[in-house]
């Protein structure tokens, strides 16, 4: 017998693979991926009705058939719709709202477009401004889209990096995670969705559907609770995006835990409550308003929230509702009549509110309480008294590592954004040395690195004192006072906990701003809680303070129109005048100061 | 036959007998000690026990006549300082017989305090309360049959750790450092040095003047009052800031972290260390038993800023020979030194020319000692103030841990301090937060106003399936108070006590007072907080006086109603008058009465 020659045995073998191949293949018990796509091209999505029965009306005004909506003009043609991936999730979107909701909403989407939801600019410029990348905090420069010049890509140039050229990457990856052209990182309490359905369509902490659409899951998470738009808005909305120490979370009393997780507390049946918003929540009391059950959308109105169509730079500078428009105050003492939601009946007046309508009487600025008596208080902002607490959150170091060489994360992990806390997991075993990437929410893209935070100390008992743009005084709370630190790819520490210096060479890039506390109590705190007080003035907390208590000393704000107090202010906190002191006693005067 | 082989089986034991007698290095000239014919280059331990004059084996028994190493360490004790061996080493007749016995008498040596105080979270009829009638020692969990319980077996994974019967072999870092009876103290911790060998030529160094080190490597957790007094607090963990691309270098035992705080001014200032107050009768105990920490310890801060002089010749030898063991203090000779509550001479408390002078032991430095001078103006002797101890108003913070989540698990295994071994019963804490700021003041056992810190436990006990055990599970809120050891020479002010709720101990609020009542407006929200907590976390007291976290049996109160109310009345006087000088404060109940119905005072017109 002679040998096969190697050819014959090379072709001998492919055919007996090939058989073996075929064989398989015929025994199959699963239809193959062509004999699917077959099934589905039968069925034409524009038709929805027939998988999504049930589904509600969106909203009286919106009478439209799905498509009108849901599918871009192209895609609405004759021919059976094939894919479903044509369809437009959130026609609301900021790339197609102006193709969608323009042509009825024109007013609101231009004014929108203007406003700071939009622009997100008063974040953006003061970050900037503080970590030397540009000028000046205000006129705002840049915002996430136009009219404001579109926000930097980040710098990725090698050779020696300074704050200003990461500034943009920080904030890109860890702050612009909340605005409305991203959904943001998903989670528990964060579930939302972009354009005008980030306020007007609700999602459930859950993110849960829970309408009559038998084709949505009712199990899967990322749905709004039904297919409706909304106007009556509930606080749990705002707060998808207005949640950790930010104005906000504080209406409905929270304060974020700190983030090691030997703070994961308290224990519901010896397990760590579920997180909202990626993190644990402390609760305070919380604003009057919310105690009684006001929303958020009971004084932010849609000019407040939606804009006026002028660009603002920072929040403070929007025009609000003020307290005075509903309670009166100095010089006048009575509701402003133009809302509607206020009624005067025989007994006084009341409050109508957008949350189920429920009335509540509306209390009016009391001319007899001691405070209200010293005209030099009328250039305090309710909030300077009337809040109980405030967020002060001091030193907060960040870092950027593209390689993570230790495991010095473990326990830290939790840092109130549930991607980084995933990624930053993968790090926390010893010897795992790798390379974490981390979204960009603004490009959508992912990137390799990753920003870590944390904070020196957290409190909410110090109350100081600042001037806001109007000259009236206001709580300041740290933003924030930052030590930056960058780690390269190849483990080089290129920036090694540095301060930032403000753009216009005035000094270090760490700021106090003048907020609005919304811890609003029914009584104003006491007289001494400002005056005579060294925190509220502004000074230094000990004779000697640390490297750490050094933190509780106000720095300037970023924006210049705004201000710590002078000298002569703090003076006259010290030694307020003949009438302070009257006033205060006579308040007390008869009253049973000791019970025995 | 036989006897061949007898002679044949002693010629044999001979000649090993001779080789090994040849093998063995034997001294040239006969001394008693043999340990140090192998151990020649041994250096002393200290002053007091020179190796030339004690030798060895006076304090490491052992053979000192073999020149075997098996035979000569056979019966060899490594740490003679160890407390189970203590009474034939260090505490033999005609050494410090007398000082061992008091040690272990001592809370260092018992603790049974803490055992006391873990026992009675559990409480009366919860699953594991006490389960001697006897009060229990550290000493009662060593042995065959040691009692077990709940706390106990907390005690053993948590507390266990750190007490003289620890033994110091045996662990790695901080907790390694720690326990050996009196070497705990009075050993200095340095690299061991060896010869090529390995002969241990370096004897660890003993001493009186004992380094800090050696207290804070136990007294960091808990009061933490080894990290208070060098102005370091507990951080919250964040390791910030950043160095390089690491977390923070400031960092303590267990992966903690801290922050810098004003450091006490007997550090600042004085530079002096734990030793420098406390007497060796506060730390080794006076031979009593006691529960709690106070009672124990000797020093207050009267001894020194309001000193008692006198010379007596039973105290001038004592103290003598204490200054002798110092090495670095003036020997006080026939000077009137100072005394402390339990009448221990204070041999670095000494009067100079008329004058009292305080040296500190490390450096026998003179340090400037305020004295009584100070004691006699308005601020320490207002009356109303009678009752408050120096630390309610010097005292610049306390560590305050709100909300300590305790879990148990019954599955879980856990290192047990005592056995070293692991066993059933994993322990967890959690917190809810820190703090630093404004010590709420309260009331002592006996009687005077002190800072206090909480202790509030929440406990989850969880089954084998790791299943919520409700039966077993508590709560349990008590205060303690102590010196945290952060005193700064400027008090705290009037209004921080006077005005402020959170001192007063009603927590963060805001206190209104209306016409007709007091209003207070809590900022901790019990009531969202979770499982049926009814009270602000920093709430010790409601505004009618009734205490609701001073669960345990150890005196500590918050104040009653009469004393708020006494508190407060001040409250709108501070304004303008807001010094201790000041005439309203003479007769203040009728300087009040004159506020009240006198026309056409300045106050209000």
């Amino acid at each position: 017998m002679c040998e096969l020659s190697p050819t014959l045995r090379i072709f001998r073998i492919f055919c007996l693979v090939a058989l073996i191949c075929v064989c398989f293949l015929l025994a199959a018990p699963v239809r193959s991926i062509s004999a699917l796509e077959r099934d589905l091209d039968k069925r034409d999505f524009r038709d929805c009705t027939s998988c999504h029965e049930g589904i509600e009306a969106i909203s009286p005004n919106h009478p439209f058939a799905c498509a009108v909506c849901h599918l871009h003009p192209k895609d609405r043609h004759n021919r059976p719709l094939t894919s479903h991936q044509t369809i437009l999730r959130n026609p609301s979107d900021p790339k197609t709202v102006r193709q969608f909701c323009l042509p009825c909403h024109q007013k609101e989407i231009s004014t929108l477009e203007h406003s700071l939801h939009w622009s997100v600019a008063g974040v953006i410029n003061q970050t900037r401004f503080l970590w030397g990348a540009q000028e000046t905090a205000a006129p705002a420069i840049y915002g996430i889209k136009g009219p404001l010049e579109p926000l930097p890509y980040p710098d990725f140039s090698p050779g020696p990096q300074k704050p200003e050229n990461l500034v943009d990457d920080f904030l890109r990856r860890r702050c612009l995670r909340c605005h409305i052209h991203t959904r943001g990182p998903g989670g528990t309490g964060l579930y939302r969705a972009t354009g005008c359905a980030a306020c007007h369509m609700h999602y459930s902490d859950d993110g849960r559907y829970r309408g009559k659409d038998p084709a949505i899951s009712k199990s899967k998470t990322g749905y709004p609770t039904k297919h409706a738009w909304i106007r009556q808005i509930p606080n749990e909305q705002c707060l998808h995006c207005h949640h950790q120490n930010h104005v906000g979370a504080d209406y409905e009393g929270l304060f974020e835990h700190d983030y090691h997780d030997v703070f994961r507390s308290p224990l519901i049946q010896g397990k760590p409550k579920p997180r909202t918003h990626g993190l644990d929540y402390h609760h305070l009391s919380k604003d009057i308003h919310a105690e009684r059950g006001l929303w958020c959308v009971d004084c932010h109105t849609q000019k407040d929230v939606m804009g006026n169509g002028v660009s603002y730079s920072y929040q403070m500078e929007v025009p609000k509702r003020s307290c005075r428009d509903c309670h009166g105050g100095f010089g006048r003492h009575l509701p402003d009549p133009s809302i509607l939601a206020i009624n005067k009946e025989p007994g006084g007046f009341y409050f109508v509110s957008r949350n189920k309508g429920q009335k509540h009487p509306l209390p009016l600025f009391s001319t007899t309480s001691a405070a209200h008596r010293i005209d030099a208080h009328k250039k305090v902002r309710c909030s300077a008294c009337h809040a109980q607490w405030s967020f002060q959150d001091y030193g907060l170091s960040v870092m950027r590592e593209e390689i993570i060489q230790d495991y010095k994360w473990i326990d830290r992990t939790v840092q109130g954004d549930p991607k980084i806390e995933k990624e930053l997991k993968i790090y926390t075993e010893k010897d795992v040395v790798g390379y974490p990437v981390s979204t960009d929410w603004l490009s959508g893209e992912k990137r390799p690195g990753i920003w870590s935070m944390g904070w020196r100390f957290r409190r909410w008992e110090p109350m100081p004192l600042g001037v806001d743009q109007e000259g009236r005084f206001a709580i300041v709370r740290p933003r924030y006072q930052y030590l930056i630190s960058a780690v390269n790819r190849m483990g080089h520490v290129s920036l090694d906990s540095v301060a930032p210096q403000r753009g216009d060479g005035s000094g270090r890039g760490w700021a106090f701003t003048p907020y609005v506390p919304h811890t609003i109590a029914p009584f104003g705190r006491g007289c001494l809680s400002c005056h005579q007080n060294r925190v509220a003035a502004g000074l230094p907390p000990d004779e000697k303070p640390t490297v750490d208590t050094r933190l509780t000393i106000p720095s300037p704000p970023a924006v210049k129109t705004m201000r710590l107090l002078n000298a002569r202010e703090q003076k006259s906190l010290f030694q307020p005048g003949a009438k302070w002191h009257r006033e205060r006693l006579r308040s007390r005067k008869g009253q049973i100061l000791c019970t025995q | 036959m036989k006897r061949v082989f007898i002679i044949f089986s002693l010629f044999i034991l001979t000649g090993i007998l001779i080789f090994k007698e040849n093998r063995l290095q034997r001294p040239e000239q006969f001394s008693e000690e043999g340990c140090l014919f192998c151990h020649k280059e041994m250096s002393d331990s200290d002053r007091s026990h020179p190796t030339a004059a004690f030798g060895c084996s006076s304090c490491h028994l052992g053979n000192p006549y073999s020149l075997d190493k098996k035979r000569a360490h056979a019966t060899l004790i490594k740490n003679p300082g160890d407390l189970r061996v203590a009474e034939m080493t260090c505490g033999k007749t005609g050494c410090h017989g007398e000082i061992v016995g008091r040690v272990k008498k001592s809370l260092m040596a018992t603790n049974r305090g803490i055992l006391k105080i873990v026992q009675e979270e559990w409480g009366e009829g919860q699953a594991g309360a006490f389960v001697s009638s006897k009060p229990l020692n550290v000493r009662d969990l060593y042995g065959k049959s040691p009692p077990r319980n709940a706390p106990l077996d907390l005690y053993r994974k948590m507390c266990g750790g750190c007490h003289l019967w620890k033994e110091k072999e045996g662990n790695k870092g901080e907790v390694g450092r720690r326990g050996g009876g009196c070497s705990d103290c009075h050993v200095v911790d340095v690299e061991k040095v060896n010869t090529p060998e390995g002969l241990l030529i370096q004897h660890p160094e003993m001493t009186t003047r004992i380094p800090s080190e050696n207290c804070v490597k136990c007294h960091n957790r808990s009061a933490r009052i080894g990290l208070s007094y060098f102005g370091k607090f507990e951080s919250a963990g964040d390791g910030t800031p950043y160095e390089g691309d690491d977390l923070s270098s400031r960092r303590l035992s267990g992966r903690r972290f801290y922050l810098d705080l004003p450091a006490d001014i007997h550090f600042e200032k004085g530079k002096m260390v734990c030793i420098d107050c406390h007497t060796a009768t506060g730390l080794m105990g006076d031979g009593h038993l006691y529960d709690k920490m106070a009672d124990q310890v000797d020093i207050t801060c009267e001894a020194c800023h309001s000193p008692r002089f006198t010379s007596n010749p039973e105290a001038e030898s004592l103290t003598n020979r204490l200054a002798f063991l110092n090495g670095k203090i003036p020997k006080p000779e026939k000077r009137p030194i100072g005394f402390t509550r339990k009448e221990t001479p204070l041999y670095n408390l000494q009067k100079v020319n008329g004058k009292p002078v305080f040296y500190r032991k490390m450096d026998g430095q003179a340090v400037k000692l305020p004295v009584t001078g100070d004691l006699k103006k308005a601020h320490h002797n207002l009356k109303g103030h009678d009752r408050l101890s120096c630390q309610a108003c010097h005292s610049a913070w306390i560590p305050q841990c709100y909300g300590c989540h305790l879990t148990y698990q019954k599955s879980g295994l856990q290192k047990d301090w005592i056995t070293g071994k692991k066993t059933p019963g994993k322990w967890k804490e959690a917190r809810s937060y820190l703090r630093f700021r404004k010590p709420a003041l309260g009331l002592r056992g006996d009687g005077r106003i002190y800072p206090l810190s909480p202790c509030q436990v929440f406990f989850s006990p969880l089954d084998d399936a790791g299943q919520f055990i409700k039966a077993e599970s508590f709560t349990n809120f008590n205060l303690s108070a102590f010196d945290p050891h952060t005193t700064r020479g400027k008090s705290r002010t009037c209004i921080d006590c006077h005005v402020d709720p959170k001192t007063i101990g009603l927590g963060e609020g805001i206190l209104y007072q209306s016409k007709e009542k007091r209003v207070f407006r809590p900022t901790h929200n019990a009531s969202d907080h979770g499982p049926g907590l009814s009270f602000p976390l920093d709430g010790f007291v409601n505004l009618a006086g009734k205490p609701l976290q001073a669960g345990a049996k150890n005196g500590v109160r918050p104040f009653d109603l009469k004393e708020m109310d006494r508190i407060l009345s001040v409250e709108p006087c501070l304004g303008c008058h807001s010094t201790y000088e000041d005439r309203i404060y003479q007769d203040f109940s009728k300087s009040m009465k004159r506020f009240m119905t006198d026309e056409g005072l300045p106050c209000v017109n």
